[in-house]
């Protein structure tokens, strides 16, 4: 395969680092060991060491993006050039694919082979990938184009819907950003076959001074919008096809409401509980919790008129948290029937009920996954610190921890691909939306300010 | 609690593979050690702790319920705990954390207490749909403080009711025989340790638990209007096992429908 190549290749190249490096990476290690973490490193070989924090399992690809080039008359007032280089690199490791090329190794002056770059130079280097950008400010317009090159192939990738050719933008954060974006999901198609997910949006809960709102996160983290002013509180979002489905107390017991171009409908306000909406993926049924025939039971309803359809359990025990199955055959949920919340599984129809989790006393917050291939939940262990696991619901013994050690990890909700997970972590001391790769192997911070809770990534 | 079946991954699982000569070993121990002991100083992690609580002070006054304010207060006391516990570096980190907070509900509160105009109406549609079973839909309504009325406490994850709990919704039971003409919400609540979902759910049935004890003692079950309200409205903003104590509870509101 061409992409294992290319690792060994990185792995090759990284032995070839410079005394210098080593020393600061070393550095840093031990910084982060002494003040932070504990890491277990291990001493072996006889002619040097091997530090090994932890075994990947997601390919990396080394790229390179030096600063863009102004070849245009107009001098960059507007800091345009920073715009693009902060946008290119930021989604980079967003996405989780990716490891930046250190500055200290680049070219000298990769400015001054123009956007014709000098292969063996970026080969020696130790970059696969190599990202140049250049720009002319036209007006209140600018035209940019942004290149892919293979740096093993010494040639450039051409890429789909034509994203490295020059394009005129208008001169505003939010067209750069996104022009950035779709080049680099072809960026992400090129390397792993699949387009990456900015573009995307995330609904969030955002607790503030008086009430909590429901709110729009773009995938870059960088644009927030408030679509429910948080007078009242309000919960739960389930962005699906468009609409956000939430509860609100805003007419004064917790009632299931959707909304859609500013168009707020109230669909259940039956007595007790109406919360938990999950949309089927074909958009056509609504699974909710109601509670008004006494305990919290799944129901089937219309999702545009909140007509009930059919009931799907009717156990005096807590039924909670519904999530379909990509196929819509059978819906994953949280019961504690057994004595303790588990996460169980049934036909779309309430049949066939079965216990998926048997680890953990408190198994929550279930959400599956897009591809169909695994659950992602919530799991609180007896100190009652909350982590993000993923279950194979084929095989359920496959269990698979995502988050350990890093505050409390809560509600996962996958990205449209399946590749990703974004979910919410009180690591930093306050609670933030965080993505990490469907294994955890990479997890970034994606909001800032604190009071981000309970996200759902919009399919 | 978890068996060997699962691959633990942690979460800065980078692969670093760093190959170098042994020589840089020794190097590696001296930055190590040095490291370690600039980390271990009680003096910086009190200086912190002494400016979080002084920010911290400022904004009690204000009287705000707010959730930053919480975690501010909640991450102090854990930093006080490590500094008790001589764990200096990270009870400095822990009073960073809580300042950060802190100041935050400074920013947003602007010195001013929290008693502000409400913000303005959202400029946003309200269309409300028919439903199936027009007799199940609630009619919008708010809520009184309904001071005569006692609140019950519950144990963990429980919604049973015990003795005490019966005695004292007893004691309720008589106001709400004299009071026929009102309608009482029956709000549940539960302490923070669970995900938001179930919280709802508990405190729903912990509602509907007292719910159904009315009902079979006669008051008619259309005055009760059960209210889940998970962990959003505390009456304790402690983090131990008394506020939790404090958190599990039913409390009773009068019912005032809203055109």
């Amino acid at each position: 395969m061409k992409t294992i190549t290319r690792y060994k290749m990185q792995q090759t190249r990284k032995s070839q680092l410079t005394f210098s490096n080593i020393l600061k990476a070393l550095l840093t290690l031990t910084i982060t060991a002494s003040c932070l973490y504990s890491i277990t490193a291990s001493a072996q070989e006889t002619d040097g060491i091997k530090v090994e924090v932890n075994a990947s399992q997601v390919t990396r690809f080394v790229i390179a993006t030096p600063k863009a080039l102004n070849v245009g008359t107009a001098l960059d007032t507007i800091g345009l050039t920073e715009q693009l280089g902060g946008t290119l690199e930021q989604s980079l490791k967003l996405s989780g694919y990716f490891d930046l090329l250190e500055r200290e190794l680049y070219p000298a002056d990769p400015s001054s082979e123009g956007m014709s770059p000098k292969f063996v130079n970026w080969f020696n280097a130790g970059t696969q990938g190599l990202i140049k950008s250049s720009f002319a400010i036209e007006g209140n317009k600018a035209r940019v184009t942004l290149k892919l090159f293979d740096v093993d192939e010494k040639k450039q990738v051409k890429l789909a819907d034509n994203v490295d050719e020059a394009t005129s933008i208008a001169l505003d954060p939010k067209a750069i950003r996104a022009h950035v974006h779709r080049f680099i999901n072809q960026v992400i198609k090129f390397y792993t076959n699949t387009p990456g997910f900015f573009g995307t949006q995330i609904a969030a809960v955002r607790k503030g001074a008086r009430g909590k709102s429901i709110v729009l996160v773009s995938a870059d983290g960088r644009n927030t919008t408030t679509v429910v002013k948080g007078t009242k509180t309000n919960l739960l979002p389930h962005l699906a096809k468009g609409e956000i489905f939430f509860t609100s107390y805003r007419d004064g017991g917790p009632h299931l409401f959707s909304t859609k171009n500013g168009k707020i409908t109230r669909l259940s306000a039956r007595r007790g509980l109406n919360m938990g909406a999950a949309l089927s993926p074909d958009g056509r049924l609504l699974v909710v919790v109601l509670s008004y025939q006494g305990s919290s039971d799944l129901y089937l309803l219309n999702p545009s008129t909140g007509e009930i359809l059919r009931r799907l359990t009717r156990h005096k025990s807590i039924d909670i948290s519904p999530t379909w199955s990509p196929d819509g055959k059978q819906i994953a949920f949280v019961s504690d029937r057994e004595g303790s919340p588990q996460l169980w599984v049934m036909n779309a129809d309430g049949s066939n009920k079965r216990r998926l989790t048997y680890q953990g006393k408190y198994n929550q917050s279930p959400d599956w996954s897009p591809k169909g291939d695994l659950i992602a939940y919530t799991s609180r262990d007896e100190n009652f610190v909350f982590d993000i696991f993923t279950i194979d619901p084929k095989d359920p013994t496959q269990v698979r921890r995502l988050t350990q050690n890093q505050g409390n990890n809560e509600e996962p909700s996958f990205s449209p691909d399946g590749r990703h997970i974004v979910f919410s972590s009180t690591r930093t001391g306050r609670s933030e939306l965080y993505i990490m790769t469907g294994d955890g192997f990479t997890q970034q911070r994606l909001t800032q300010g604190g009071g981000y809770i309970t996200p759902s990534w919009g399919r | 609690m978890y068996n060997s079946k699962q691959s633990v991954i942690s979460p800065k699982n980078q692969a670093i593979i760093i190959t170098m000569p042994k020589q840089l070993v020794v190097l590696s121990l001296v930055f190590i050690f040095s490291a370690l002991y600039g980390c271990s100083s009680a003096r910086p992690a009190k200086d912190e702790l002494t400016k979080t609580m002084s920010v911290l002070e400022s904004v009690r006054k204000l009287g705000c319920a707010h959730d930053s304010l919480k975690l501010a207060e909640d991450s102090y006391a854990k930093a006080q705990k490590l500094f008790d516990e001589k764990k200096y570096d990270e009870a400095r980190a822990q009073a960073s954390a809580a300042r950060e907070l802190a100041q935050e509900v400074a920013d947003e509160t602007q010195g001013k207490p929290c008693e502000v105009p409400p913000e303005p109406e959202e400029q946003t549609q309200e269309v409300e749909l028919p439903t199936d079973d027009d007799a199940q839909a609630i009619e919008p309504f708010e809520s009184l403080d309904a001071g005569e009325l006692k609140t019950v406490y519950f144990g963990f994850d429980a919604s049973s009711l015990t003795s005490d709990t019966i005695e004292t919704l007893n004691e309720n039971l008589a106001w709400i025989r004299e009071h026929p003409d009102t309608d009482i919400i029956i709000e549940g609540h539960c302490d923070s340790r669970g995900t938001m979902e179930y919280n709802m759910a508990l405190s729903d049935r912990r509602a509907k638990s007292v719910v159904g004890f009315y009902k079979s003692a006669g008051v008619e079950e259309r005055r009760l209007e059960p209210v889940g309200l998970g962990s959003h409205d505390p009456e304790s903003l402690r983090e131990d096992a008394e506020g939790h104590r404090l958190n599990r509870r039913v409390e009773f509101k009068l019912k005032v429908n809203v055109p």
